[in-house]
C-alpha cells in the first residue's frame, strides 16, 4: 500500500500542472475557436476558407511546409547514406557541425539568413567583392524564408534517417546482391523500400516543425504571410481572439497528428 | 562499362559538391556571425574598420536584465523538471503495469506537448490565465510544459533499457528498503539520464521564444525575445554580439550533451 | 563422388591496413556436388574466407577459380551462387513468396515459370502454410527453410553458408542438422558450409577443413580428421581427447616418449629432435580397464579423483603422475573415489603431434 501511495503521490504534481496549464488551456483555446456571435459555431474554421487573406496564409503555410519537406528529405538522405557508408578523419566532428542547428531557436535561423543573405550578408559582399555587383541579398524575400526553413530542416532530417541507415542491416543488402542485383537494384528494391517507414516518418516530423515554425519567418518580416504569423498579428493587432485561436487549433492539430503518426510509425520498426 | 563510370563518377561529384554547400551553409554563418560582432563596421569589408566590443557593450547595456531573467527561468525550468520529471517517469516506468494500455497512454498525454506547436501552446496560456502574466510565473510554467517530455523520456529511457524494475525488486528480495535501494541502484542508474535530460532541457528553455512571445511583458524580457528585438530593430553587428554570446553558452552545452549521449550508447 | 574440380582457391590472403592477416596462404580444392566444411572456433577467418569467395568481401592477393575460370572482379550478382546468411537476412517487407520468387523476378523470367519455380520449392522446404507472412511473424526454423528457399530458387551452382544452424537452438539444431544433410547430399551443388560447431561438421561434411587463425591446418573426411588428425589444434577441435606432453627420448633404433609415469615409443610422423616436447592424444573410448586374462602391452595404475554417473557410464577423471586424463566405464563395474585402477591405451589409436 506504502507503495501505491508513493507511486501515486509522484504523479500527481506533474498531473496537477498538466491538468491546469497544458489541457485546459488548449481545451479552452478550442472553445475559443467555436465561439462566435450566436455561441457555439464553427464560423472561423469557415472564414479560413473563405477569407482570401486567411486562406492564402493557409495555402502558403502548406506550400512551404512541402517544398521544405521534400528538398530536405532529399537532401538529408544523400548526407544521411554518404556518412553511414563513408569513413573519414573527423566524420564525428562533421556529424556534430551537421545537427549543431537543431538546437537553435528559430529567431536565430533567422539571423543566420540575414547574415548569409541580408543586404550587407556575405553572399552579397563577396559576390560584390569579386563581380562588383552585389547579387543574392535574398534574406527577406520568399526564397530567403525558404532557405531559413531548410536551415533548421536539414539538420533534422539527417538525424532521423542517418539514425535509420546506420542501423540497416547490410546483410538485406548483400542477400539481395547474391539473389543476382546489382547495387542499384538492390538500393532500390530492398534498400529503400525497407527504410520507407522511416522517410515517411522524418518528412512527418519535418512537415510539422515548418508549418509550426514562427520565429524563424517572424524575424524575416514579410509580405509573404504564413498561419503562424497571421495568427499573431490577429491576436496582437487586431485582438481577433476567436480567428486567432481557430488558427492555433489549425495549426496544432497538423502538428499533433503527424507527430502521432510519425511516433506510431517508429514504433512498429 | 565506360558509360556507367562515366555516369557514376558524376554523381558522385554531384553528390560531394552537394554535401560541401550544405555543410558550408550550415556552419557559414555561424562563424561570421562570431567574426562580425567583434567588427567595427560590418558594411565594408569586415574588419576593415577595426576591430571593438562596442557591441557586446550595448547589448550588456540595453539587454543585460535578459540574461538574469532568462537564467533564472531556465534554472528554475530544470530544476523543476528535474523533479516532478524524474518522480514522474520513476513512478510510471517502475510500475508492475508499466506496459498495459493505460500507462502507455499516459505516457503519451505526458509526452503530448512536445508534439504541440509552441505558438498554440503560448496562445492558450496567455489566454488562459492573463492574471499571471505580469509575475513571469506564467513563462516559467509555459517552459516546464514545454521541456517536461525531454526530462521525462530521457529517464523513462534510462529505466525500461537498464531494466530497473528487475534489478530493483531482486534488490528488494536481498532486503534492502527504499531509501537504500534509492541511492545504491536506482540514483546511480538513472544519473546520467538526469544529467544529459537536465542539459537538453537547459538548452531548450534557453533558447525557447515562440511560448514566451505571447506572455512577456516589456519588463519581462528573455534572451531570445531580446535578440529577435536587436534583429528587428537594430544594427547586425548587435545582432551578431547577441548570437555570439547565446552561442557561447549553446556551443559548449551541445557539445556536453552530445558526449554524454555518446558514452550512453557504448 | 565426383572428382571433377569446380572451385579452385589459390594463395588468398587477406590482410587489414594495420597488417593484421586475416587468410593466410589460403589453398583449397573443392570438388563438384563435394560439401566442404570450414570448421573453426569464432575468428578464426572461415567466415571472411567464405565472403570473399562469394564477392562479398575483397581479397589482399591470390585467386579464385570456378571451374577455369578466375572470377576476381566479376561482381556478387553474376557469380550464380547462393549465399545463406547466419540471421536468414529475410527482406522483412515482403513475404514468404516474394523473398522467393525476388531472385527470379531480377530475372526476368515469365510468371508462369516463377510460380512454378516457388511451387516446387515450397513443397520441398515445406513451407506452404507461411506464404504470405512476412518474416517477422515466422520462428527461426522457418525463417531458415524460406532463406534457404529463396537461395535455392535461382539454381546457383555454388551453395554458400555461413553458420545456417548457429542461431536455432539446440533441439532443433540436432534435429535440422542431420535434414540438412540429406537435402544437401540431395540436391547434389558444390557447396561451403561454414560452422564453429563439429557436430554440424561431422554430420554434414564430405570434407572437413579445420581453420585456425586464418591457416587451413587439414583437410580430410571426418573419420580422417578424427583419428589422425594433424596438428594438436585439429586434435582437440574435434570431439573429446586426452592431452598428455611428453618428452622425446632419442634411443638407438626406435626414439620413445617419457611421459613422467612411463615411456612409450614414438609413434608420430615427424623425426624429432632428443629432449623436444611432444603432444601424446589419446581419446576417451580408446583407454580401457584391464581385465584379467586380458594380456595387455601397455599398463598403468592410476587414482580416480571423480567418478560421475551418466546413466550408462560413469565418467571417471583419473590421475596420473601429475596429469589427468578422462574416460569412460560401464555403469556395472562397481568402483568408488580415490580407489587405484589398473587402465590399458589403445596404441595404436595413440596420436603423437
Amino acid at each position: 500500500m506504502k507503495g501505491k501511495f508513493t507511486k501515486v503521490s509522484f504523479v500527481l504534481p506533474t498531473m496537477i500542472l498538466f491538468t491546469l496549464f497544458f489541457f485546459f488551456p488548449l481545451i479552452l483555446l478550442a472553445l475559443k475557436s467555436f465561439s462566435g456571435e450566436g455561441g457555439f459555431t464553427p464560423e472561423n474554421y469557415i472564414l479560413i476558407v473563405t477569407n482570401k487573406r486567411y486562406f492564402q496564409a493557409m495555402i502558403n503555410s502548406l506550400m512551404l511546409s512541402t517544398i521544405v519537406t521534400v528538398t530536405s528529405i532529399l537532401i538529408g538522405a544523400i548526407i544521411a547514406f554518404f556518412l553511414a557508408r563513408t569513413d573519414f578523419k573527423g566524420k564525428n566532428l562533421f556529424i556534430t557541425l551537421i545537427t549543431f542547428p537543431v538546437s537553435l531557436p528559430g529567431v536565430v535561423v533567422g539571423f543566420m539568413i540575414i547574415i548569409l543573405f541580408g543586404t550587407t550578408g556575405v553572399i552579397p559582399m563577396f559576390t560584390k567583392m569579386i563581380t562588383g555587383e552585389a547579387l543574392g541579398a535574398i534574406a527577406y524575400t520568399i526564397t530567403g524564408i525558404f532557405f531559413a526553413y531548410l536551415y533548421f530542416s536539414i539538420p533534422k532530417t539527417v538525424m532521423i534517417l542517418y539514425g535509420a541507415v546506420v542501423e540497416f542491416d547490410p546483410r538485406l543488402e548483400e542477400a539481395a546482391r547474391t539473389v543476382g542485383a546489382n547495387e542499384q537494384q538492390a538500393i532500390f528494391k530492398v534498400v529503400i523500400p525497407t527504410l520507407a517507414p522511416v522517410f515517411v516518418s522524418a518528412a512527418s516530423i519535418a512537415f510539422s516543425t515548418s508549418m509550426s515554425a514562427f520565429g524563424t519567418a517572424f524575424t524575416l518580416a514579410n509580405q509573404f504571410e504564413i498561419l503562424p504569423i497571421l495568427m499573431y498579428t490577429e491576436y496582437t493587432n487586431y485582438f481577433n481572439i476567436e480567428i486567432a485561436s481557430t488558427m492555433a487549433i489549425v495549426v496544432a492539430v497538423v502538428s499533433l497528428v503527424l507527430n502521432l503518426f510519425s511516433r506510431s510509425l517508429m514504433e512498429k520498426g | 562499362m565506360e558509360t556507367y563510370n562515366l555516369t557514376g563518377k558524376l554523381l558522385k561529384f554531384i553528390v560531394y559538391a552537394l554535401i560541401l554547400l550544405t555543410t558550408l551553409f550550415l556552419t557559414l554563418p555561424i562563424v561570421f556571425t562570431i567574426l562580425g560582432s567583434f567588427s567595427k563596421y560590418w558594411g565594408e569589408s569586415m574588419f576593415g574598420s577595426g576591430v571593438t566590443l562596442d557591441w557586446y557593450k550595448y547589448v550588456f547595456q540595453y539587454y543585460g536584465h535578459t540574461i538574469g531573467l532568462t537564467l533564472l527561468i531556465t534554472f528554475l525550468t530544470v530544476l523543476i523538471n528535474v523533479f516532478i520529471g524524474s518522480m514522474a517517469a520513476y513512478s510510471i516506468a517502475m510500475s508492475r503495469f508499466s506496459h498495459s494500455k493505460w500507462m502507455k497512454v499516459v505516457e503519451e498525454l505526458l509526452t503530448l506537448p512536445a508534439a504541440v506547436p509552441g505558438i498554440a501552446i503560448g496562445l492558450a496560456l496567455a489566454q488562459s490565465f492573463p492574471v499571471m502574466r505580469s509575475s513571469g510565473v506564467l513563462i516559467l510554467i509555459g517552459h516546464v510544459i514545454f521541456t517536461f517530455p525531454l526530462m521525462f523520456r530521457a529517464v523513462t529511457g534510462a529505466i525500461r533499457s537498464t531494466d530497473l524494475r528487475s534489478i530493483d525488486e531482486c534488490a528488494q528480495a536481498l532486503g534492502a528498503g527504499p531509501f537504500r535501494r534509492f541511492f545504491t541502484v536506482i540514483f546511480p542508474a538513472i544519473r546520467v539520464s538526469v544529467f544529459s535530460g537536465a542539459i537538453n532541457v537547459f538548452m531548450t528553455s534557453l533558447g525557447e521564444f515562440n511560448i514566451t512571445f505571447f506572455l512577456y511583458t516589456p519588463s519581462l524580457m528573455t534572451f531570445p525575445v531580446g535578440m529577435y528585438e536587436s534583429y528587428a530593430s537594430l544594427r547586425i553587428e548587435v545582432g551578431s554580439a547577441f548570437t555570439t554570446l547565446f552561442l557561447a553558452l549553446a556551443i559548449p552545452l551541445s557539445y556536453i550533451l552530445n558526449r554524454l549521449n555518446k558514452s550512453k550508447v557504448k | 563422388m565426383k572428382d571433377k574440380t569446380h572451385i579452385s582457391i589459390r594463395h588468398i590472403n587477406k590482410m587489414y591496413h594495420d597488417g593484421t592477416k586475416t587468410l593466410n596462404d589460403i589453398n583449397l580444392e573443392i570438388n563438384e556436388g563435394e560439401i566442404l566444411v570450414l570448421l573453426g572456433s569464432s575468428g578464426c577467418g572461415k567466415s571472411t574466407l567464405l565472403r570473399t569467395i562469394a564477392g562479398l568481401e575483397e581479397k589482399t592477393s591470390g585467386e579464385i577459380y570456378f571451374y577455369n575460370q578466375e572470377i576476381t572482379g566479376v561482381p556478387v550478382e553474376k557469380r550464380n551462387i547462393g549465399f545463406v546468411f547466419q540471421n536468414y537476412a529475410l527482406f522483412p517487407t515482403m513475404t514468404v513468396r516474394e523473398n522467393i520468387s525476388f531472385g527470379l523476378k531480377l530475372q526476368k523470367l515469365s510468371k508462369e515459370i516463377i510460380n512454378n519455380r516457388v511451387k516446387e520449392l515450397v513443397h520441398m522446404m515445406n513451407l506452404q502454410e507461411l506464404l504470405d507472412k512476412k518474416p517477422m511473424h515466422l520462428s527461426g526454423g522457418q525463417q531458415q527453410r524460406v532463406a534457404i528457399a529463396r537461395v535455392l530458387a535461382i539454381k546457383p551452382k555454388v551453395l554458400l553458408m555461413d553458420e545456417p544452424l548457429t542461431a536455432l537452438d539446440a533441439k532443433l539444431k540436432e534435429r535440422l542438422r542431420i535434414e540438412l544433410g540429406k537435402m544437401l547430399r540431395k540436391l547434389g551443388i558444390t557447396t561451403i558450409y561454414v560452422t564453429h560447431d563439429q557436430r554440424e561438421a561431422m554430420a554434414i561434411a564430405d570434407r572437413i577443413a579445420i581453420v585456425n587463425k586464418g591457416v587451413i591446418e587439414q583437410i580430410d573426411t571426418p573419420e580422417n580428421i578424427y583419428l589422425s588428425p594433424k596438428s594438436a589444434y585439429t586434435a582437440q577441435f574435434i570431439g573429446k581427447i586426452n592431452a598428455l606432453k611428453g618428452t622425446i627420448k632419442s634411443e638407438k633404433e626406435k626414439d620413445s616418449v617419457d611421459l613422467g609415469f612411463i615411456k612409450i615409443p614414438y609413434t608420430g610422423i615427424e623425426t624429432m629432435k632428443d629432449g623436444s616436447e611432444i603432444n601424446v592424444f589419446i581419446r576417451p573410448e580408446d583407454i580401457h580397464l584391464v581385465t584379467k586374462g586380458k594380456k595387455d602391452d601397455f599398463k598403468v595404475k592410476v587414482t580416480i579423483e571423480q567418478l560421475v554417473f551418466m546413466g550408462g557410464f560413469y565418467q571417471i577423471e583419473a590421475s596420473l603422475g601429475n596429469q589427468n586424463i578422462f574416460f569412460e566405464v560401464p555403469n556395472t563395474i562397481a568402483l568408488k573415489e580415490k580407489e587405484e585402477i589398473e587402465i590399458t591405451f589403445d596404441m595404436n589409436k595413440i596420436i603423437m603431434v
